[in-house]
Order: structure tokens, then sequence, then C-alpha cells
């Protein structure tokens, strides 16, 4: 008790000159907490309002949120009319897909990412090769093995869609007239040399024995019907599909997780209401305790986003159906610099802003191999399996890696010396459990979770 | 309490650096020698009393030798954590604004902890360096 009053003395002699860290009415620090865990505790909630996204004049349109909305859960923005954004990103599954490697109209190599709070994120992707929430959008959409579509197609369907190009016309202005097959073809797109599409080829020609004059020599199909169209076509083909990016961006935007038990527990916190105290039972609150202290988990997930937002590698080997010594963010950042779609680059709203901060100074020399992004701890108990190719199958599993770290690729993760066993008990591991839960909020507004009734604000 | 970590942060970061300054430093700046060549390197992060937790910030640099602004040298600033094997995730730059000042840009320290930074005056075809330990906390 004494403590506890020594304590809160200490709070109410300086703590309460930070408005950002201030908890005024508190009137003791509840256990089992010290002052120290106090002010960091208060540094993870809340999360606020998502940042702008000054790269896209959209992000906060309403209008631009809801064709979003419609368009993300549209199976015809796909080759085989069968994927939707909302087939791996599952609104019942918290915006993941349960699987431990995302299976699009082929299969892919790494695990699907949740959706909760991207409009927080710094980089997006587990390598971060995209750098806006649009841009991450794009990729998917023309990617063989995720949708599979090209942005011809999809600009023929908001042409031809009289719903959906209304409501595209509304936020964007006219759609190009697309009538003319000659001039704007079906499909087409351009076919980037690291494209999917060429590996793909490369295994058609094993299996047939046909060969196109080896891989460098074939021409894509889509790269073909492209580069028989004008210049200003291909132009005006991009800046729909550039749109369709914006659009899907303004409405993940929405996709928000901010309440939840924790979030209530420290507003307990700062008002000193038993009621919102009562978010955190107390195998929680220890486990919140092991979080900041003897498991050291806020060094990496830090803030409110539970994300430092930047990369590590854990050195776990890589799963069965992912990717081989998969190099993550030194390849993300090498693909980043030569996406189209980057902040700094012709599509962007804003080229000369805070975008450009964060692509000027990206290393230019040789990056870790092996790093993946961070990833925000706001719902993770509900959004197995875990890491970057699903490796961990549940939360229980996670912690016990974090405990022994077994199972590491022998002589791996130079980079993150930190990394060491942490010898957690089965009681300590119940306990970071129960604290994780406590991050479970998916009290999304019902109307955001399925197709809307007209992809055009009414 | 604010103002005593502040305080008590720049006590750290001074008493870290190589030696003491020979002259007086600036208002706000850390300052060290080199560990060859007398170079007096003084830091300060610009707009802010300490560098940000996981935010891009920007480092103000004065060197001098034998009191005396030296123009013309090359910059570069790096952080480091020991503690984790790693340092920065981005690749800072400077360049030099006259009178012996230099604007590092690019700089983001995003975990908290024990960071070394270390910044380098090359003249001559030569690196000149000085560390200086701090600590990024939080905000």
């Amino acid at each position: 008790m004494k403590r506890a009053l020594f304590v809160a003395a200490l709070c109410g002699a300086g703590c309460g000159a930070d408005e950002a860290t201030s908890h005024p009415a508190q009137a003791a620090v509840p256990a089992p907490f010290d002052a120290q865990d106090v002010q960091r505790i208060l540094h993870l909630s809340p999360l606020g309002d998502p940042p702008p996204d000054p790269t896209n004049r959209f992000a906060d349109d309403p209008a631009a949120a809801r064709l979003g909305q419609a368009l993300f859960f549209d199976t015809r923005l796909s080759k085989n009319g069968q994927t939707a954004c909302a087939t791996c990103h599952v609104p019942e599954r918290s915006f993941a897909d349960g699987q431990r490697i995302a299976q699009g109209v082929l299969p892919l190599d790494r695990h699907t990412p949740a959706l909760w709070n991207v409009a927080w994120q710094r980089w997006m992707f587990w390598d971060g090769r995209s750098d806006s929430l649009w841009a991450q959008a794009l990729v998917p959409l023309e990617s063989p093995l995720e949708h599979g579509s090209t942005r011809l197609q999809i600009a023929h369907l908001l042409h031809d869609d009289a719903e959906l190009g209304a409501a595209y016309e509304a936020v964007f202005g006219p759609l190009p007239e697309l009538d003319d097959e000659a001039r704007f073809p079906p499909v087409g797109r351009p076919v980037p040399r690291d494209d999917h599409a060429h590996e793909l080829a490369r295994e058609h020609e094993a299996r047939s024995g046909h060969t196109h004059g080896g891989a460098s020599a074939f021409y894509h199909p889509h790269q073909r019907a492209w580069d028989r169209m004008r210049g200003p076509d291909q132009h005006a083909v991009t800046e729909v599909f550039v749109n369709v990016g914006k659009a899907i961006a303004a409405y993940e935007r929405l996709l928000v997780s901010r309440d939840a038990p924790f979030d209530r527990f420290v507003r307990g916190l700062r008002s000193g209401r038993e009621e919102d105290l009562a978010a955190l039972d107390m195998p929680a609150r220890r486990g919140l305790q092991l979080f900041l202290g003897k498991a050291r988990c806020h060094l990496c997930h830090s803030g409110p986003l539970f994300s430092d937002m930047e990369f590590h590698d854990l050195g776990l080997p890589s799963a069965s159906g992912g990717r081989r010594a998969d190099p993550g963010r030194q390849e993300g950042i090498a693909t980043l610099r030569r996406d189209p779609f980057n902040g700094m680059g012709p599509w962007s709203d804003d080229p000369r802003g805070p975008a450009r901060t964060k692509l000027d100074y990206l290393p230019t020399h040789a990056h870790e191999r092996g790093e993946f992004k961070t990833p925000s701890l706001r719902n993770v108990a509900v959004t197995a399996p875990y890491m970057h190719q699903g490796q961990l199958a549940t939360l229980v599993e996670v912690l016990e890696f974090y405990s022994s770290l077994e199972g590491r690729e022998p002589g791996s993760s130079s980079g993150e010396r930190i990394l060491a066993p942490l010898g957690l008990t089965v009681q300590e591991q119940e306990d970071l459990f129960a604290f994780l839960l406590s991050l479970i909020d998916e009290g999304l507004d019902p109307i955001l979770t399925t197709p809307p009734p007209s992809p055009a604000l009414r | 309490m604010r103002r005593l970590l502040s305080l008590l942060f720049a006590l750290a970061a001074a008493g870290c650096a190589e030696a003491p300054s020979p002259s007086p430093p600036a208002a706000g700046f850390t300052t060290g020698v080199t560990r060859e060549g007398g170079y007096t390197v003084g830091w300060r992060v610009a707009g802010a009393a300490r560098p940000p937790f996981n935010r891009h910030f920007e480092l103000e640099v004065r060197v001098e030798r034998d009191g005396a602004p030296v123009e013309g040298a090359q910059v570069f600033a790096r952080a480091d954590m020991p503690g984790h094997g790693h340092g920065m995730q981005t690749e800072p730059r400077s360049r030099e604004l006259g009178a012996g000042e230099y604007l590092v840009a690019g700089m983001l320290m995003h975990m908290t902890g024990h960071w070394v930074l270390s910044i380098d005056v090359i003249t001559g075809g030569t690196a000149h360096t000085v560390d200086f330990d701090l600590a990024v906390e939080l905000d």
C-alpha cells in the first residue's frame, strides 16, 4: 500500500504535466503495476484517428469508400470471376482467411494478414513493398496468383456496369470511352520483369515441353495487348485502375479496431473509473506486465498499433508451401523503388509530401535477408495462424516459440541479437494469452462487413 | 517529470561522448570529439529536445576544429542498437548548411532503448568518428 501511494504521489507530481500521458483522476496505480508500467501502458492506447494519406486525395471520401467497399467484395475483379479481396480478407475471419498460406486464383507463398487498422501502417505487405494502402490494393488485382485480372479488364467492368460506372464517375469524374475494342482490348497490362507471370510461363514450358525461346523471350499476351495501345489510352486506363485502388483504400481505412477491453482499462487508468479498470482481470494484467517486462514484447510491438511498423528477423524456417529462403524486406525495398504507384510516383496525389521522406531514405545497401514487418497485435487472438508464412498455428504455439525459440533456422537471425528464449512458465504463458485476448475488438459496424446494397452513396 | 527525464537524458548523452568539448557547446547541442583528428562535433535534433520515438527527424550537426568551424567536410550519421545487433532501417543523408553546420535528414529510431549515434566527419579522404550513447524513450 505504501508503494502504491508513493507511486501515486510520483505521478501526481510529474505525470500530470504531460497531456499525452496524463491520468489526473488516478487515485492509485492498480495492482500489479508500478509507475513505470503505467507510463508505458498509457502509450499503448488510445489509437486515435487514422493518419491522413495525402497520396490519396480520396482517402477519406465517403463516396469513394462506398465504391471501394463494393469493389472489395466484387469477384468480377478477377480472372476466374470467383476471387475478390474478401475471398482472402474474410470479414467473418477478422479480415484474414484462417489459412497458413494464402490462396488466390493460384496458391501464394505467404500468409494473409488481417486488415485491421491498416490505415495506420507505414508499409504494406509482409515485406513492405507498397508504401500506401491504395498502391497495395492494386498489386493483388494484377497478380497472376491472386486476382489474375488486368487493368483493362477492370476498366471495362466499371465502364460496362451502369451502377459501378455511375458510382465511379460521381467520385472521380468521367470514365474514358472504352467501346472501341481495337483501342481498348478486353484484357491487358504491363507485365514487369519480376512478375509471377514469367515464372508461370517457365513452369508451363517445363510441363509442356514447348518453349518460347527462353523465359526472357516470353512475350506475355497481356503485355502484347498493352503495347498495342496508344500512350494516352494506356494513361486513361491506368488512371481508372489507380482510382479503383484509391477507392478500395478509402474503404479499408474504415476497418478500425480500437475499443478493446484493454483500451477501456487504459481509459480507467486515466479516469480512475473502477468500471473501466475492471475491463482487465488479474491474469490479463499480469500478462500485460510481462508484455512490458520480462517478455519484452513491447520493444517491437510498440505504440497503440502494437507494432513498430518496421522489419525484423525471427529466424523461422520456411513453411511447407511457403517461399524458400524468403528474402523479405530486402526484396521489398527493391520492389518498392521500382513501383510506379509508390508515393513519389506520377499517380501519387502528393509526391513531394511525407511519402517522399519515407522513400528517400530507404537503405541502398543490401538489407538483411529474411526480415518481415512486425504485425499489429490488435485482434491477434482471432487471426490465427501466425507469422509471415503461417508457420505457427495457434497463439499458444507463438508463446511457446518465444519462450524456447525452438524451431528457429540454425544460424539464423544474426540481426536480432536481443531475441533470447524467454523461459516463460506455463502460468506466464497463460497470463500473456489472457492479455492478448484483451486486445480483441471486432465491433465494426456490420454495414462495413458485407457488400453494400449499392456502390454509390444515396 | 518530462523535464527531469530530458535532463537525465542530456547528461547521459553528454557523459558518454568520447571527450569533453574544448569549447562551450552551443545551446541544445551535445558535443564530443572524434577519436582521431580532434574534430569537435555537436548535434541536436531539429525542432525537438531529443530523438523522437519511431518518427523521422533531422539532426543539426556542427563541426569545429581548434575552435573554428569546419567547412567542406562530408558528414554521415548512423545509429545502431548494440544490444540488438541492428541499427536504423533508414539511410540518412546530409547536406552542408555553411559555417560548419550540416543537416542530416532521414533519421528514424524505431525502437526504444540504448542506441549509439555515430557521426563521421570526412575530410581529406579520412573519416573521423565520434560516438554518442543515447536512450530513446517513448514520447
